[in-house]
């Protein structure tokens, strides 16, 4: 469904650009040209709802003219419109403040690049038919319709596929490519809660290879079996309870404890973590490493948006805090080294047991599903957010839970992590387990 | 898998200054009957399509739909936006995008076939319509009709020049006239960062039955961040405003009101307490607490969870689901407001449409594919992000009417709760219809007066009862001119909120504070 035509030719636009901004003034440009394919099937209720397909391209360029710095980007890649543009562009920058901070990397930040690719493209991409696409979401959708029932409302399956590539360059001789597919399908089930709600739940598989998906039959049975679970909902009394974050939830809190770690964060004195490097932040048994070297991770990377080599490193070590993500412009402001501001995966250290068997060990804990709304303050480290989930009492499911609130502050929430699982959630750049926390601000009724 | 999600903090004042009543009021009540008065063309561009003849747009339409599709459309769109940002006091960095294309829809039933393209030659076209058909499957021939350009009155951001004449000069003077002001009119304050964001969409839509239409959408928005530092505490807070506007938006009142209320909004948070953890009643300020309306019961008037019956307000249409003085509205046509559109992404009128009145749901926000299923006349809610979206069911400006209660009289009446003034972002889940809003600033009510401030908890509730529970509202109805954006199905869109002060007599509070 992708257009088949092969018009843009991603080198050579790269090298037209970078001419163009130094013949119209620029002293070092970076570029990255890319092009991204996607298709789309949606099927709802056994009918097709949605059948999309597309090829989108766009030319990134940062400038840096006469001490100053601004950066563009166009998806009209006709050469006399890319012409103008860049003219217009140059021309921008000279009307900034000048800005010594802002330049390209260091060229040694750009050593020990890996050569070979890290598993993220699937040759087989360009042989996916529509009947394929149509095929998984009218399964997804079908099994979970029929494993819900008489109960059901609405069900959908969702089948969506990209396939991108890139080349970036830049004006001192850095020069890459990569191609990167994705493949993902997920069933959505809508169910009648007696009390007259119409919760809904969904499951979902993905995979950087086509091959290696999930039965799009169990998907839409887990999908099902997880709305049907939540039917008669409620909320319990406010007060402090000991949580379980289900793994594949956890990285919408951990945002915010990650967020406050970026160098301009710090710059610009909006973090609460300013003067912890080397502190202990977090109880020990928490270990977050940025890995952008996982071979297929959905965060995988060998170089970062600004060239610089991907590199595994320790955020938080057995609770201490390890480092900050440094870009080359807050790195200059703040005179200190330049390591990437950018994270790839972030893996969260897995313990021995799986999530039942710690469910089982406690005789009464939230078991946390599903996050909703809320907010982090990175400047004070405080959070509220809304959830869902279960009540779980002497190791058995008591009832579902909905319209209740979890707050705290990320400076001593950490401390209380007690356990993780030994289930890690893979379909995320967040590839963490499920997280036992003790003693935690629960509002309800 | 929730309905919404936004991310743009916004004002409580309306910045409007001393005129805000009138304004908000005369527009409010002057309805928007786009069929009255003297009528003229709608403008069309002079190159409304980027050079692509009516000859090859026939021979689109014709490909679009060929497998038997009952409509189709074509949506020509180029957008440039620019943004400029102040950091260290100095405009030291900017960003502009162009974004050009055509996005071809093809409708058959409930089934839509969707593809875009980025290239405007006749192959690459032809090729979007071929992949947009493919929703339908079997054989028509479509005769190419004359397509006809509506006749309707003056819209609803008329004559504002286009942002491309504007120089960058022109705009930094702006940003630093913000952050000086900001700077010198508190010593505690530390950091200043300021965002300044404006957009030209230039729009064509063709659809099958012969309508041409095109608009020009400017859109402009601007930010500030603001850190204060008091001992060895930090504080920190942002404001932002935006308006369909051209660059006489920033008038100097509006811009000094802006900087004066982000360092107001900061310096007042050394002196917050953390909020409540339980349930209790909470007064909602006028303006921007709107984003209880927009959450609660918004998504869940959008027509497609309706027609798939997935949201809790599905059969609930002709029935009560709130006391007698609550009215909700859903109104593209207020002036220049940043929800507002002169026709929505299908080429249909906008509209003020009463959703609620005096209590009883009275219709849902329709598309094309919702009115037609449900039998009923659109709304013009039809709204995508891009040429590289199909329009779904989207809000526009989402307000309560004013109600009988004076707001001294609303805070009055609490004993114990909390009063919530300024808000961040928002979330519902549309089928068990819990929903949530951020509060960033607010106030303790203690024995019906406002006491300690309060800073940043989440409010959880359930969209049917908490509308239950509008126990007063407020006579000081308020437009808020933040800078909304609203996320569905991944797609953003720029939508505003208004309100009247109220009173939630019971909702989840989630502080850190103790009960």
């Amino acid at each position: 469904m992708a257009n088949k035509k092969e018009k843009i030719n991603l080198s050579r636009t790269v090298d037209f650009a970078i001419e163009k901004a130094k013949k119209y003034g620029a002293d070092s440009v970076s570029v990255t040209v890319s092009k991204t394919s996607r298709n789309k099937v949606v099927c709802r209720d056994k009918k097709w709802e949605e059948i999309s397909g597309s090829t989108s391209q766009t030319l990134d360029i940062k400038i840096f003219a006469d001490g100053r710095y601004a950066s563009h980007s166009t998806s009209d890649l006709n050469e006399d419109s890319m012409n103008k543009f860049i003219k217009d562009a140059v021309a921008l920058t000279g009307f900034l403040v000048k800005d010594p901070h802002r330049k390209l990397p260091d060229k040694s930040l750009y050593s020990g690049r890996l050569k070979t690719g890290l598993d993220l493209f699937d040759s087989s991409y360009s042989s996916i038919t529509l009947d394929k696409r149509k095929e998984i979401a009218l399964k997804a959708c079908e099994s979970a319709s029929n494993e819900v029932g008489k109960s059901l409302i609405s069900a959908s399956g969702t089948y969506s596929d990209s396939f991108s590539e890139f080349v970036m360059g830049q004006s001192n001789g850095f020069s890459e490519q990569e191609k990167e597919t994705f493949f993902y399908f997920y069933a959505d089930a809508s169910v009648k809660d007696p009390k007259g709600g119409r919760p809904s739940d969904y499951e979902i598989s993905g995979s950087r290879f086509s091959g290696k998906l999930d039965s799009p039959e169990i998907i839409g049975k887990k999908a099902a079996q997880r709305a049907l679970k939540t039917i008669g909902a409620e909320k319990l009394d406010s007060g402090t309870y000991d949580i379980i974050i289900e793994n594949r939830s956890v990285g919408r809190i951990m945002g915010g404890l990650l967020g406050p770690l970026h160098a301009g964060s710090i710059y610009n004195k909006t973090s609460f973590l300013e003067d912890k490097i080397g502190k202990t932040i977090a109880s020990k048994n928490l270990t977050i490493t940025d890995d952008p070297l996982i071979a297929g991770g959905f965060g995988s990377f060998r170089f970062d948006s600004e060239g610089i080599t991907a590199r595994k490193r320790n955020l938080i070590e057995n609770g201490v805090l390890k480092t900050w993500l440094v870009d080359t412009y807050y790195g200059s402001k703040l005179g200190i080294q330049t390591n990437s501001g950018s994270t790839g995966n972030i893996v969260i250290s897995s313990g021995l047991k799986s999530v039942d068997e710690i469910l089982k060990s406690l005789k009464k804990v939230i078991y946390i599903t599903r996050f909703i709304g809320g907010n982090s303050n990175s400047t004070t480290g405080d959070f509220s957010h809304g959830i869902a989930g279960f009540l779980f009492e002497d190791g058995k499911l008591s009832k579902p839970l909905i319209e209740m609130n979890i707050s705290g502050n990320h400076s001593s929430f950490w401390t209380n992590l007690t356990d993780t699982s030994n289930d890690v959630y893979l379909l995320s750049r967040y590839r963490t387990p499920s997280l036992l926390l003790k003693n935690i601000t629960i509002a309800g009724k | 898998m929730t309905a919404n999600k936004k991310n743009i903090d916004l004002s409580r004042r309306s910045f409007l200054g001393a005129s805000a009543a009138g304004i908000a009021a005369s527009v409010f009540y002057s309805g928007c009957d786009r069929n009255s008065g003297t009528t003229q063309p709608e403008k069309v561009m002079d190159d409304s399509t980027f050079g692509v003849s009516d000859a090859v747009i026939g021979k689109i339409m014709s490909k679009a739909l060929s497998t038997g599709g009952d409509f189709a459309d074509l949506f020509f769109q180029k957008k440039r936006r620019v943004w400029l940002g102040l950091e260290d006091s100095n405009v030291n960095k900017a960003y502009t995008r162009i974004d050009m294309g055509l996005g071809v829809r093809v409708v058959k039933g409930e089934q839509t076939g969707y593809a875009f393209t980025e290239s405007l030659d006749e192959e690459s076209m032809i090729q979007a319509a071929e992949i947009a058909s493919s929703a339908a499957v079997g054989s028509f021939v479509w005769n190419p009709k004359e397509f006809k350009v509506p006749t309707t009155k003056k819209g609803f951001y008329p004559s504002t020049p286009s942002w491309e004449n504007v120089s960058i000069l022109e705009r930094k003077k702006i940003l630093d006239k913000i952050n000086e002001k900001a700077r010198s009119s508190d010593k505690r304050v530390i950091n200043i960062k300021v965002w300044f964001e404006d957009e030209d969409s230039f729009n064509t839509i063709i659809t099958s039955e012969g309508l041409k239409y095109s608009d020009h959408q400017p859109l402009t928005r601007t930010y500030v961040s603001c850190v204060a530092q008091k001992g060895s505490i930090r504080e920190s807070n942002m404001v932002n405003i935006s308006s369909r506007s051209g660059i006489d938006y920033y008038t100097d009142e509006r811009v000094s009101a802006l900087s004066g209320e982000v360092v107001k909004r900061t310096v007042k948070l050394f002196d917050a307490v953390n909020g409540p953890v339980g349930e209790f009643p909470v007064v909602m300020s006028p303006g921007s607490s709107g984003i209880l309306l927009h959450e609660a019961i918004g998504h869940g008037m959008e027509a497609d969870f309706a027609r798939n019956g997935t949201t809790i307000y599905s059969d609930k249409v002709g029935t009560r689901i709130a006391p007698e003085h609550v009215t909700i509205v859903d109104d593209g046509c207020l002036q220049n407001m940043r929800g507002s559109i002169n026709r929505d992404d299908e080429g249909l009128s906008s509209q003020r449409t009463v959703l609620v009145e005096k209590g009883i749901l009275k219709t849902f926000m329709h598309d094309r594919i919702s009115s037609s299923h449900f039998k009923v006349a659109a709304t013009g809610n039809g709204r995508r992000e891009s040429f590289r979206h199909m329009p779904i069911p989207r809000m526009r400006n989402t307000y309560m009417l004013a109600g009988p209660h004076k707001p001294d009289e609303i805070i009055k009446s609490v004993k114990n709760g909390i009063y919530a003034e300024t808000f961040t972002n928002g979330q519902v889940a549309i089928g068990a219809g819990d929903f949530t809003f951020y509060i960033k600033t607010g106030y303790l009510i203690e024995n019906g007066k406002l006491t300690s401030p309060i800073k940043d908890l989440n409010i959880i509730g359930n969209g049917p009862k908490v509308l239950d529970n509008v126990a007063m509202v407020g006579d000081d109805f308020k437009l808020d001119d933040g800078g909304w954006t609203c996320g569905k199905r991944g797609q953003g869109v720029p939508v505003g909120l208004g309100m009247p002060t109220c009173l939630v007599s019971k909702i989840t509070c989630g502080g850190t504070g103790k009960r």
